[in-house]
């Protein structure tokens, strides 16, 4: 019996349903579907058979009357591609410095051959689908998800080549196939993506192109210049000799050189030899013009001339000019040399003159000078002599003053006046305070109550009142007379007792403010 | 009294060793516990910085990027800047804390750093979850020691940043077909391309770099480092003392600060100087009286010249035994030399011998912010 082999319409399509109420006839059909293509039976609405290729039959006067008693059945055969197929679409992502990049990305896939069931879920009802759909459901999910986020870290030139980047981009890619393709049946094999040249990668390859041929513009010009400085470089020698060029051609190096030392031969610089001819040339042109204009102007001047004797003249009279001329100069010139000589002796005698008055001069000051001296040390004399005696007299003032005012002392003043001098005498004026600072207040009371009577007159109490109390207080302050119970650099803290130094404004023991 | 901090005339003043204030200004003169060889004021509430002048450096070479789910271990240095005085920094503890991590230790096998020496140690950070920046904490618990056996503890702490770059590796599955014409005779040859992700910039070592350090003074006093855990209360170095119930001569009748030595010393001897019989007075003299007020010398005789001193350390208010008869906090029995911190309400009694004769019950008075301002030493009984 016949069979019929049943494939995809074609390659481009993944899966497609065949109906197979078409295939009838009298004749019973074997349908074959090849092991590479799945096959699935679908049977009034139910899977009846799924598997890797099929062997179905169909139709036929048996299967009809059996249709006939038991009734028909629908059946529908999906047929889908077992192979992996490769899908392929374009993406676009922009770069960290904003430069958009094209890429492909092409996807290994392939129905899972151990669920091939799960081709139901892509398989649309009564129509084709073809494997390039694949990409285009997956496209939205991977373009925002994957590929932005990442090409977005990487600037442009730094996209292409870098494993880490293509690795990222394929596992990102991969794992999202999966998770859209893996309820549907189809395996994601293998993942890769191409990018395009991007605008910054066009700009570095013409730019790169630009400095290639750049770089072999001037290597050409690198390689000219050195061609013109090597030509000039070469300098063309040629012998020149007077001697037999014979001789010379059969002479040794050691006679060469005894012929240069010679100079019988002279090497030629053709090079140097051309150009002083240049310049030789240039100057005979220029001497050749020099004539011509010279020749031109005497020409001329003969034309102008009326005649010859005319000419004679002239030429008579200007040398007669010229004699005469000549007189006079030499008789300036003698004139002037008469006037230097002269000039230059009264120089002299002037100078000599000028001379003598200085050195009379300088004597002058030197004779004053030390009369000035003499009279200095004189007076210096004179006045230290005096400054002695006044200072004597002042001492002698002084002391006589001073015991004029003794005289009139009491001997308690005198003990005061002394205690400065003698320790002694401040230790007995000491114990003499102590002993009469008791009674002092009483004292002072007295002298108050004086005072008021009026005993005396009252301007020589006042006195005597203000005489007592600077002596209370004189002895007191000055000689010791009362103890001194504080160190006066000290001060004692009110608050906690503490000695403080005297300067200081807190107590340094309790922080309490002190009573300067 | 609000701190003003100190000036010129305040450091003049400390070399005197007996002032306590500045006699300029009346600022408290806050001593270092090593003044002798730093010479340096401290604030109410501050470390010496000299003395405690530590430096976290990470390593040259240290990776500080890795990718999700990955682990890094970061070497670290702590360095004492301090190198010019004998003055050693003891790292008692370092904690890790990273984000959505519970608070761990890290261990250590040293706890010196000598002046201007370095230590090591390594810090081990993730996995990580996510991508980002994982941020870790250390949290640096560094003390500082006097020749007496005082000891003060601060926190500091220190980030470090860290770049976790998504998913470092994944699988790419290459296959190769070889199918026949059975399709079921066919196999597949899969080979496994391992994609490593982890870029190069990713793993580029930096170079050594030094981590800012800060005092985490919450820190402190959650962890009972320094403080009164329990109430979050602190007592500063500036903190002053009234007393009350004792008798005139026995107690200061004015608000006191700790003295000179940062201390206030109590014992039997009395407060006023004297060179020959009484040269070290006490702040507080600790004595017994009869009914009548005469005083007991039996009693007394078994209270110590100086008996202990109270302090502040780490922001508490400490007692320091020196009394070889000890001394006793409520009912606990302290052995000389040694330093315990006194709470809000303690009894503090010199010895068992005098227990209900002679004591001192502590009281703080602290400001809203849990500061203590104030401490009444009240005698008990009175």
């Amino acid at each position: 019996m016949a069979s019929q082999n049943i494939t995809l319409s074609d390659d481009a399509i993944l899966c497609e349903y065949v109906q197979i109420d078409d295939i009838k006839g009298f004749m019973q059909q074997r349908l074959g579907v090849g092991p590479d293509l799945m096959a699935m039976l679908i049977r009034d609405g139910e899977v009846a058979h799924v598997g890797h290729g099929a062997h179905i039959a169909v139709g036929g006067f048996w299967r009809s009357i059996k249709d006939a008693i038991a009734g028909t059945h629908a059946l529908r055969l999906l047929i889908a591609d077992l192979k992996p197929f490769p899908a392929t679409g374009g993406v676009i992502a922009v770069t960290r410095d904003n430069v958009p990049v094209q890429g492909e990305v092409t996807l290994e896939l392939q129905v899972n051959p151990d669920s091939p069931a799960g081709v139901l879920g892509f398989a649309s009802d009564n129509e084709i689908v073809t494997k390039d759909e694949m990409f285009e459901r997956l496209a939205p999910h991977i373009n925002e998800r994957v590929l932005q986020a990442v090409v977005k870290k990487v600037d442009a030139l730094d996209l292409r080549g870098d494993v880490d980047v293509q690795n990222k981009v394929q596992a990102e890619i991969m794992t999202e196939a999966e998770r859209i393709f893996g309820d549907m049946g189809l395996l994601v094999r293998a993942v890769s993506v191409t990018w395009g040249f991007n605008e910054e990668e066009l700009a570095e390859i013409q730019k790169r192109a630009e400095v290639r041929e750049q770089e072999m513009l001037d290597a050409k010009m690198e390689n000219f210049s050195r061609e013109i400085a090597r030509t000039a470089a070469v300098t063309e020698l040629r012998l020149k000799t007077d001697a037999n060029t014979e001789a010379v051609k059969a002479a040794s190096e050691s006679e060469l050189r005894q012929m240069l030392l010679t100079q019988e031969l002279e090497f030629v610089d053709a090079k140097e030899t051309g150009a002083r001819a240049a310049r030789m040339k240039a100057l005979q042109g220029e001497i050749d013009e020099m004539k011509v204009e010279q020749q031109a102007k005497f020409d001329l001047a003969l034309g102008e001339a009326k005649n010859d004797l005319d000419l004679k003249r002239v030429q008579t009279e200007i040398d007669k000019l010229n004699r005469e001329t000549d007189r006079l100069n030499r008789e300036q010139e003698a004139a002037l040399n008469k006037l230097e000589e002269l000039t230059k002796l009264e120089v002299a005698a002037k100078a000599r003159e000028e001379q003598m008055a200085s050195l009379k001069g300088l004597q002058d000051i030197d004779i004053e000078g030390e009369a000035a001296r003499a009279d200095i040390v004189s007076k210096s004399a004179d006045s230290e002599h005096a400054r002695d005696v006044d200072r004597r007299r002042q001492e002698d003032d002084t002391k006589l003053a001073e015991l004029r005012l003794q005289r009139e002392m009491t001997p308690d003043q005198l003990l005061a006046t002394q205690a400065g001098l003698s320790p002694e005498v401040a230790a007995v004026f000491a114990e003499r305070a102590k002993a009469e600072n008791q009674s002092a207040a009483e004292k002072m009371a007295l002298m108050e109550r004086l005072v008021e009577s009026g005993a005396k007159t009252g301007e020589q109490a006042k006195y005597f009142f203000e005489q007592f109390k600077e002596g209370v207080i004189g002895v007191a302050a000055g000689a010791g007379g009362a103890e001194a119970k504080e160190d006066p650099a000290t001060v004692i803290c009110e608050r906690c007792r503490t000695e403080n130094p005297a300067s200081s404004s807190f107590c340094q023991s309790c922080g309490a403010p002190l009573r300067t | 009294m609000e701190w003003t901090g100190y000036k010129t005339c305040c450091h003049r003043a400390a070399l005197d060793p007996a002032a306590a204030f500045c006699g300029d200004c009346a600022t408290p003169l806050i001593r270092c516990m090593n003044f002798n060889e730093c010479l340096q004021l401290v604030e109410p509430m501050k470390p010496c910085p000299v003395c405690l002048n530590p430096e976290l450096i990470v390593e040259e070479g240290a990776v500080s990027s890795g990718g999700v789910g990955t682990r890094l271990a970061i070497p670290l240095k702590l360095r004492n800047h301090n190198a010019e005085l004998p003055r050693p920094i003891f790292l008692k503890r370092l904690l890790k804390r990273e984000s959505g991590q519970d608070e761990t230790e890290v261990p250590l096998d040293w706890q010196v750093v000598e002046a201007g020496a370095e230590r090591s140690f390594l810090v081990e950070a993730g996995p990580f979850d996510t991508d980002g920046v994982a941020r870790v904490e250390l949290l640096l618990t560094m003390a500082m020691r006097s020749k007496e056996g005082f000891e003060e503890a601060y926190v500091f702490g220190g980030s470090l940043l860290l770049t976790v770059a998504r998913d470092s590796a994944q699988q790419v599955v290459q296959n190769i077909d070889f199918s026949g014409a059975h399709f079921e005779t066919g196999g597949l040859v899969k080979t496994d391309l391992r994609v490593d992700d982890a870029s190069p910039q990713q793993a580029q070592p930096a170079g050594r770099r030094v981590l800012p350090l800060e005092r985490l003074e919450v820190s402190e006093v959650k962890e009972g480092i320094r403080g009164y855990g329990q109430t979050g209360v602190r007592v500063p170095r500036t903190v002053q003392f009234a007393f009350h119930g004792f008798p005139e001569k026995d107690a200061p009748n004015f608000e006191v600060r700790l003295g000179a030595r940062g201390a206030l010393a109590m014992g039997r001897s009395g407060r006023e100087r004297d060179p020959e019989r009484n040269p070290s007075p006490m702040d507080v003299s600790l004595r017994a009286y009869g009914a009548s007020g005469a005083l007991d010398l039996e009693t007394s005789n078994r209270v110590s010249r100086h008996h202990f001193d109270l302090v502040v350390l780490n922001d508490r208010l400490c007692v320091h035994v020196r009394s070889a008869k000890g001394a006793i906090i409520n009912d606990r029995q302290l052995a000389a030399g040694s330093v315990e911190p006194i709470n809000d309400g303690d009894l503090i009694t010199p010895s068992g011998d005098v227990a209900g004769r002679i004591g001192l019950r502590a009281h703080f008075r602290s400001n809203p912010h849990g500061v203590v301002e104030r401490i009444d030493l009240r005698r008990d009984p009175s």
